[in-house]
């Protein structure tokens, strides 16, 4: 596999949270503004990259039988450090998102990857793969956001869009809005494929 | 020999994970703690306005600020008032005046209501009906337009969004009056 496509995977072909479906909490649940998926986004990527490169880097020196207590130990060290930086510099985004920081220790994606490739791959392999993945998680969350910001508030990164008669669609805030979206962007990403395809 | 490893492993990497931890919690404490401490001043600030002082006290647990102002005269009393909405906590800072009968206002701190009907609890029309109202019997809450000096009107759609607030301000109410009232 090139360094190219390793690092390509993770933003569309093996796309995390709208591929593989993983993630989901965080993707249906903080998706509400184009920002709270930036915000989430980022502490994802900060926690997978860290994580991907201690996993890749001491993979040799774990027994095999606890290895996924030992990654549960290094994601959950990363995972307290962002929601703490959060808190500290940031607490309006870490209000925002409440306790989905703290989750991310649960999140698949990062232990998914550690098992997955980290625990296989040479460091500098495992970076770039925690840098695809984590890039794909946070466009899908923004992409989700985007939709549900615009129909459900009318604004867009806060700024009112000003579309006459339009009343904002509550249900778009709503979980129930989220699934709607998460649908139709899936169904969008399915419909590019087989546009392509039939091309070829 | 093997199980040795196993537990020297799992043992190196808890101590330094508590160790990086212990590390980065100690040199963000002071900052959390200035963030919370700001975020309830301001509150208070939006509260009561004529404030130009604000002394805390902590007075039988709980922590009262008392409100003077720019000649030094004690105009109120603020505190926080917490306690579970439709969906979430619902934080509140409530301002009473100095003879403990009528809010001053509120601000609502923190709350996690459903977006487009619990979470107009945030709008500024719902929060000013709270200004000047009578806390004695009781606050009350009602569907039409208000008239009664004790009386907010509820949201419409969002009744126990509404209620949960009157019975939160209600509850620490009552108990703030018997701490500075004996």
């Amino acid at each position: 596999m090139s360094k190219k496509t390793i690092f390509l995977a993770g933003l569309w072909r093996e796309h995390p949270n709208l591929r593989q479906l993983l993630g989901m909490c965080p993707t249906l649940a903080i998706t509400t503004s184009v920002l709270n998926g930036f915000a989430m986004g980022t502490a994802v990527l900060f926690v997978l990259v860290f994580s991907s490169f201690m996993v890749a880097l001491i993979k040799r020196l774990i027994p095999h039988q606890v290895r996924i207590a030992v990654y549960t130990i290094i994601i959950a060290t990363f995972v307290t450090i962002a929601d703490i930086t959060l808190k500290a510099f940031s607490p309006q985004i870490s209000r925002a998102l409440g306790p989905y920081v703290p989750l991310i220790v649960v999140n698949c994606i990062i232990l998914g990857r550690a098992e997955a490739f980290a625990s296989r791959n040479s460091v500098g392999n495992s970076v770039l793969d925690a840098l695809g993945m984590s890039l794909g998680f946070m466009w899908g969350l923004m992409a989700i956001g985007a939709v549900r910001e615009i129909l459900g508030r009318g604004t867009i990164f806060g700024f009112r869009l000003g579309i006459i008669h339009f009343r904002p669609w509550i249900i778009m805030l709503l979980p129930a809005g989220a699934f709607f979206v998460l649908g139709f962007v899936i169904a969008f990403m399915n419909f590019l494929d087989r546009q392509k395809r039939l091309k070829t | 020999m093997k199980y040795f490893r196993i537990v020297l492993v799992l043992l190196v990497t808890s101590l330094i994970s508590a160790f990086c931890l212990s590390l980065v919690s100690s040199l963000a404490k002071a900052r959390i703690e200035n963030n919370e401490k700001t975020a309830i001043e301001r509150a208070i600030y939006v509260v009561a306005p004529a404030a130009k002082k604000v002394e805390e006290k902590l007075t039988a647990g709980k922590t009262i600020y008392k409100l003077y102002d720019g000649q030094g005269n004690l105009i109120g009393y603020a505190f926080l008032a917490k306690g579970y909405g439709y969906q979430g906590e619902i934080k509140i800072i409530c301002g009473l005046d100095k003879n403990l009968e009528k809010i001053l206002g509120i601000e609502i701190i923190a709350s996690s209501e459903t977006p487009g009907l619990g979470a107009h609890i945030n709008d500024s029309w719902f929060k000013k009906q709270f200004r000047g109202i009578k806390v004695l019997p009781r606050i009350v809450y009602s569907k039409r337009k208000s008239r009664q000096d004790n009386e907010i009107q509820a949201i419409s759609g969002a009744t126990i969004s509404s209620r949960s607030v009157v019975e939160i301000l209600n509850k620490e109410i009552t108990k703030v009056r018997k701490i500075l009232q004996p």
